[in-house]
């Protein structure tokens, strides 16, 4: 099961410029919430924050408190954080030299799994959660490369659950994919939302308001608007918020 | 923004229509009514005639939204202004089949109505008139208020028609009447009485636009 995530007075700097001001947010378990907003709203850096990605950057720094659940994520490892909140990127990226097995198992090994027979075991759960098993079953030595742009991006989400992480954080997964296989990106979120908690980055606004349970609104670092995601796509309260979901600027 | 620029061109394409059509609706109306009050079959058989056009505009008026979901995915504010310009059309659209009822029940009529019920009906069409143009104004202006005095205005007409059956069936007034020629004019004064309701379910649907949220006018 997915647990919950709290975000308090949370502010992020890169250098001397600062990119997030106090977001206060309350991610619920086993539901998807969706981060909308212009470019350079803060929103990719938040979710960055979420797994603590965004203080690798060298200039970068962070302030405020996330708990998943009610442990705060710098009291943990940040390698704990980040098998616990794991993330997929709008481009896949799988590694390229790596077979379809190989590169699921290699997460695996890391996190201290050993026995082959665990190993496949796992593989092919990661691959049929993904809804990737029946495409790939007979070619799991082959090359990911050898994938489609979907396959790929489907192969990076089952990596991303294999080691069975609480939340799942996603950075536009299906920007870069034709409409079928964003289809089945999406089908695949609603599926796995069972299991797992999910934070999605988009900047498809139809997208959000298909998939998304809570919509959350960012706006010049700052989050303007959190709701049920129908209350913001009929009724949103700021007006900013109408703006930017009706094309109004953005 | 090109894009945007396109959808706001077609929110006041809906907009036009809209207007058109309820300004259709509201001569119907008082053509139906004149056709009553002074017996005029030549008047009655244009209402009927003219009703097509009001529900092609009411078509029309459905494909256009139709097209603005489709092809624009419209959300919040917009999103509400095309389904309420839907429910909108088609509130009009019965507005004009009440008028056609009218104007059929003018020529069954043998005769203009007896004074006393003539005078209660013309009161009740002033104030239905009225409420058509206060709705159509509500919706051209924003006009929250003038949407919330429609409720008001169709308690009055409610009132009215209650008079009117009232003083129908009680002998004295108008008495020389047949009891067929008064059950006409009670389904007219009905017929009013309904136009007032979806009058208000203008109002409601004006309302639902500016703050998205549910009212009940009636």
């Amino acid at each position: 099961m997915g647990k919950s995530m709290t975000v308090r007075r949370l502010n992020a700097w890169y250098g001397a410029h600062q990119v997030l001001y106090d977001i206060d947010m309350d991610i619920e378990e086993n539901r998807v919430t969706a981060i909308i907003g212009p470019s350079g709203c803060g929103k990719s850096t938040f979710i960055r924050c979420l797994n603590r990605m965004h203080e690798t950057h060298p200039q970068a720094r962070v302030q405020g408190d996330i708990r998943l659940a009610d442990e705060s994520l710098f009291d943990l490892d940040p390698v704990d954080v980040r098998r616990m909140v794991g993330m997929v990127f709008q481009k896949p990226n799988p590694f390229p030299t790596m077979s379809i097995f190989d590169n699921i198992a290699i997460g695996l090994k890391l996190a201290g799994i050993r026995k082959g027979s665990e190993l496949r075991e796992r593989v092919e759960r990661a691959l049929r959660m993904a809804a990737l098993w029946d495409e790939v079953k007979d070619r799991l030595a082959k090359p990911a490369t050898a994938l489609s742009g979907g396959q790929q991006q489907r192969l990076c989400i089952a990596r991303a659950i294999a080691v069975e992480p609480e939340v799942l954080l996603m950075d536009e997964p299906a920007s870069a994919l034709d409409p079928i296989s964003t289809m089945r990106i999406e089908e695949l979120i609603e599926e796995i939302k069972q299991t797992y908690t999910i934070v999605i980055v988009t900047h498809n606004m139809q997208q959000a308001a298909r998939i998304a349970d809570k919509t959350a609104f960012f706006y010049e670092g700052r989050l303007i608007e959190m709701d049920d995601t129908s209350q913001m796509f009929t009724k949103p309260r700021d007006r900013r918020t109408e703006d930017y979901i009706t094309g109004r600027f953005g | 923004m090109h894009q945007r620029q396109n959808f706001d061109i077609a929110l006041k394409e809906l907009k036009l229509k809209l207007l058109h059509m309820g300004g259709d609706v509201q001569e119907s109306i008082r053509h139906a009514v004149a056709a009553v009050l002074k017996h005029d079959e030549s008047l009655a058989r244009r209402v009927i005639e003219r009703d097509h056009e009001i529900n092609r505009q009411d078509h029309e008026i459905e494909d256009l939204c139709i097209r603005l979901i489709a092809t624009q995915q419209p959300v919040a504010g917009d999103l509400r202004r095309i389904v309420a310009g839907m429910r909108l059309a088609v509130d009009l659209e019965r507005m004009g089949d009440l008028a056609v009822d009218l104007a059929k029940t003018a020529l069954r009529l043998s005769s203009p109505p007896a004074t006393h019920s003539a005078r209660r009906l013309q009161s009740m069409a002033e104030a239905v008139d009225n409420m058509v143009s206060e709705g159509l104004n509500a919706y051209v202006n924003s006009d929250a208020e003038a949407a919330r005095r429609l409720a008001q205005m169709d308690d009055g007409v409610d009132r009215d028609y209650r008079f009117l059956v009232e003083e129908l069936f009680s002998d004295g007034l108008d008495a020389g009447s047949s009891p067929q020629e008064r059950m006409l004019i009670a389904f007219c004064g009905r017929y009013l009485e309904r136009i007032g309701d979806h009058v208000t379910n203008i109002g409601e649907s004006v309302l639902y636009i500016l703050t998205g949220e549910r009212s009940d006018l009636n």
